[in-house]
């Protein structure tokens, strides 16, 4: 599903959300086309990038969830979940530990020991498996993870992804 | 014969005498005659400066028609370490419970409200470049912006300190 329609997805499901308390949570599971996306510090910061990586082939969008440059597309197992924060008790520090740790858990089903290190996402070694950016307005949250599974790992040595410069991406294919 | 220059030379002397006079006549008066007003003169002094709290946990601090915003000690906490903040533009008009600027921590970006209408006339640039503030002053050194009430009535709808910490205790 391209990335625009499932932009505006959330974002009506997180209306509906404001308007009545009482919908359920939600988990979107999909893949994009090649696409990158960039968060809201870097937003009407990055107009050179976007031109090169369009000539990629690729989409590109800056949105208003947290974390910077990263990329989706196929082979890449992308979450969203729509849920109220409160319904789970959860503090946005303890919901992203709990991202986390359900993509850790994940990776243990395939064999591969994966963990956290001090920067936000899930890790094998020095190598970023999956990548994390959330928005959350009034307790609600949306974006979410993009899971490396086998994706085209060649699609990120174009950025520097999540704005790390000395590290790279894995995937699961990879390990 | 009064000359401006006189005038102004004997209101320097005389004036910074007969002020505070004046007033410890008016203060002991006050006193004596009722005590009560003090306490009255207590109250209203509260409300002329006085901080406020939303479900959301933002506070606003108002002197007059201008109102400081901020996020709470609770909210930073359950952020975690704030890596970058967004300030509403001044000359911005927010509504009430209206988008009022961002904070991101762990890869989250988490929208503020704002707690009044009006229109935001400064923003604290300090949290450009030291982000951190709102980790470690949430409630002082921390704030986020400045506002000029469009509304001040709106400040009846904001919990007191005591009803906010009941609040965040219910959410636990």
């Amino acid at each position: 599903i391209s990335y625009e329609k499932a932009l505006n997805l959330q974002k009506l499901l997180v209306r509906r959300r404001f308007e009545n308390k009482n919908s359920s949570d939600l988990l979107l599971l999909l893949q994009h086309p090649p696409t990158y996306t960039t968060g809201r510090r870097d937003i009407g910061k990055t107009m050179n990038d976007e031109a090169y990586l369009r000539k990629l082939g690729a989409e590109y969008f800056e949105t208003l969830r947290g974390g910077q440059t990263t990329f989706h597309g196929p082979g890449q197992l992308v979450g969203y979940p729509i849920l109220d924060l409160r319904n789970f008790k959860l503090s946005v520090r303890c919901y992203v530990a709990a991202i986390e740790h359900v993509i850790i858990n994940t990776c243990n089903a395939y064999g591969i020991v994966a963990s956290t290190t001090k920067n936000t996402g899930v890790w094998v070694g020095d190598d970023k498996i999956c990548a994390i950016g959330i928005q959350v307005q009034r307790f609600i949250t949306s974006h979410g993870f993009a899971l490396n599974c086998n994706t085209d790992l060649s699609w990120f040595d174009h950025i520097i992804p999540c704005g790390l410069e000395d590290k790279k991406m894995t995937s699961i294919t990879n390990e | 014969m009064f000359t401006p220059t006189t005038f102004g030379f004997l209101s320097s002397k005389v004036v910074p005498l007969y002020v505070p006079t004046f007033r410890r006549a008016i203060l002991r008066n006050t006193f004596r005659n009722n005590p009560a007003s003090r306490f009255g003169a207590l109250l209203s002094f509260k409300e002329y400066s006085s901080k406020k709290f939303t479900k959301d946990h933002e506070w606003i601090d108002v002197e007059n028609d201008l109102g400081t915003i901020g996020i709470t000690d609770y909210a930073q906490k359950a952020l975690g370490d704030v890596v970058y903040v967004e300030t509403p533009e001044i000359g911005t008009v927010v509504e009430q419970s209206g988008p009022c600027g961002a904070v991101e921590s762990v890869k989250a970006a988490s929208d503020i409200y704002a707690p009044v209408s009006g229109e935001i006339v400064d923003v604290n640039k300090n949290l450009v470049e030291t982000p951190g503030l709102i980790n470690k002053s949430p409630e002082t050194d921390g704030w986020l912006c400045k506002i000029k009430l469009s509304n001040p009535s709106e400040l009846n709808s904001l919990m007191e300190e005591h009803e906010y910490h009941s609040h965040c205790e219910k959410s636990h």
